[in-house]
């Protein structure tokens, strides 16, 4: 009870202070509107760590998350990129499972004009498809070549870490759907979580981590071949 | 090592060619009313009519390329939502802010110009919208710039160099429009001034192309689209139309102090350099956007 009412105040104060916080963002003003938006933090912060010792590239993740939205032909909010290394024998493939990386300081918020892409408290980067005028400037800034434009709605989308299945409890369809259990997903604020765990303990790495985006997609066991950008066929 | 790439989703590119077109008219445009305005308030009477030019061309320009803008958007009817948001961190925010002002200010300044003179007024208008002006042909610039993951335009170049090629755009277009005028086409002293101003900024966009360098020693992805350029599939483009066709070739023909005072090569000279400022938007959208980013 105690413990409760302690974590109450806590969050009182964190929601005090991010306020103020985001309200001394405002007045400086310029540059300072995504430190805000990253400071802005609710107790959730959402994300995913992908451990690729397990991943076979069975590409399941993939038509899961095709039939989760019906994302359109040629479109993909997630995909497994495939590279292989070697010549035989000494030959392996290695993969590298593709979505959003909901970046702590990400470019797409920062470009938007409208404010349609925005970062929720939960850490979560998501889309107001009302409001989002299909100006194409978030798509071209993502460093990850994680948005496209919608063929039929005119407007940007992007992997959303099924925010419809997380308010219910549920996980992504990705980390549902995976048969090797590669994809995993939690809050990373809370220590309990395999999330969580798994960021502290193991040698994790986030993609392209020198432009300072700071995503939220960590990777276990991921080869130096498909982190680097590099083109490929369909 | 061999490496061979089996699946990868590349989306498609997000600036297309209306982006290009708008790139390019905006520019100009900006560049069309800087050259009115500067020369109003440093040319006097003789440069009435480059005056005049220089600002109905803007209105065009900045008409179309508007217009271009806003065709490109997906939900078109939406582009209100651009004027009733205002995002300090987007330069596209800014961008629609500019293009509102620097519209009305082209517009104010052709109506104390032309229709109900008005000396002071044109003054005030043609200043103000020197500020805009300025911002409209960098603006670009920052919003490219903000491309982490496109070293061609991850640069803090690229403000200046846009605003460098837009007031060869505008120069050229004004130099072009003004030898097309027949009769009242301004004498050569003055249009042969507006021909060294523009040698001079092709040379400090000349100088800035030194970044070309910057890129090839880079990092791996800067290094290879400067290979993209220098010795690639657009070394021609780069080369033979930005640098030579629409660099050199118009410094030359402008120095010459036989050909410089000539209305054919001054109309020569100033659609070579229109076709420079134009590759070098076009080098910038495709071929920034040709390499794969994941």
């Amino acid at each position: 009870m105690e413990n409760m009412e302690k974590r109450e105040m806590s969050r009182r104060e964190l929601i005090k202070w991010t306020g103020l916080g985001a309200a001394a963002a405002a007045v400086t003003g310029v540059a300072k509107r995504a430190e805000a938006a990253a400071a802005a933090v609710g107790d959730k912060r959402y994300a995913m760590v992908i451990d690729l010792r397990r991943c076979y590239g069975c590409h399941a993740c993939s038509v899961a998350c095709k039939s989760e939205f019906d994302v359109p032909l040629g479109r993909w909010r997630s995909w497994v990129k495939t590279v292989e290394r070697g010549t035989y024998p000494n030959a392996r493939k290695h993969f590298l499972p593709r979505l959003c990386n909901h970046c702590k300081k990400p470019p797409c918020v920062n470009v938007c004009p409208t404010s349609a892409s925005h970062i929720r408290p939960d850490g979560i980067v998501d889309i107001h498809e009302d409001l989002c005028i299909g100006c194409k400037n978030c798509i071209a800034m993502c460093p990850y070549n994680s948005r496209f434009t919608d063929p039929v709605r005119k407007i940007a989308r992007k992997c959303d870490f099924c925010i419809h299945r997380i308010t219910k409890g549920i996980a992504p369809s990705c980390v549902n759907t995976c048969p090797a259990r590669a994809r995993i997903f939690g809050d990373l604020n809370d220590p309990s979580t395999q999330v969580a765990k798994l960021v502290k303990r193991l040698p994790v790495l986030t993609l392209k981590t020198e432009l300072g985006t700071h995503p939220h997609v960590f990777y276990i066991a991921a080869d130096e071949s498909t982190t680097r950008a590099m083109g490929g066929g369909e | 090592m061999n490496e061979t790439v089996l699946y990868n989703v590349a989306h498609e590119p997000a600036y297309g060619l209306l982006i290009l077109l708008y790139f390019f008219l905006g520019g100009m445009s900006g560049g069309a009313f800087l050259v009115s305005a500067f020369s109003r308030i440093w040319g006097g009477e003789k440069y009435n009519t480059i005056t005049r030019i220089g600002a109905v061309s803007a209105l065009v320009f900045i008409a179309i390329g508007g217009l271009c803008l806003l065709l490109d958007l997906g939900r078109m009817a939406r582009f209100i939502y651009l004027f009733t948001h205002f995002i300090v961190t987007s330069p596209v925010s800014w961008g629609s802010w500019i293009i509102l002002g620097f519209s009305i200010c082209t517009l104010l300044f052709i109506y104390f110009l032309m229709v109900k003179p008005d000396k002071d007024k044109a003054d005030l208008v043609s200043k103000i919208g020197i500020v805009f002006a300025i911002g409209l042909t960098s603006y670009t610039g920052f919003l490219l710039s903000m491309g982490k993951a496109h070293p061609l335009w991850h640069s803090a170049i690229m403000p200046p160099l846009f605003l460098v090629s837009s007031c060869i755009s505008g120069l050229a277009v004004v130099l072009l429009v003004a030898n097309l005028m027949g009769k009242k086409t301004p004498g050569p002293d003055v249009t042969g001034k507006l021909g060294k101003i523009l040698i001079a900024f092709i040379l400090v966009d000349i100088f800035f192309l030194s970044d070309m360098y910057v890129l090839y020693v880079g990092i791996a992805e800067a290094n290879e689209v400067a290979l993209l350029l220098l010795v690639g599939k657009f070394a021609f483009l780069f080369w033979g139309i930005e640098l030579i066709l629409g660099s050199l070739l118009p410094v030359a023909i402008l120095s010459s102090r036989s050909l410089a005072v000539t209305r054919q090569w001054q109309l020569i000279a100033s659609i070579f350099a229109l076709i420079g400022v134009f590759s070098m938007r076009y080098i910038f959208i495709v071929v920034g956007q040709y390499l794969p980013i994941s």
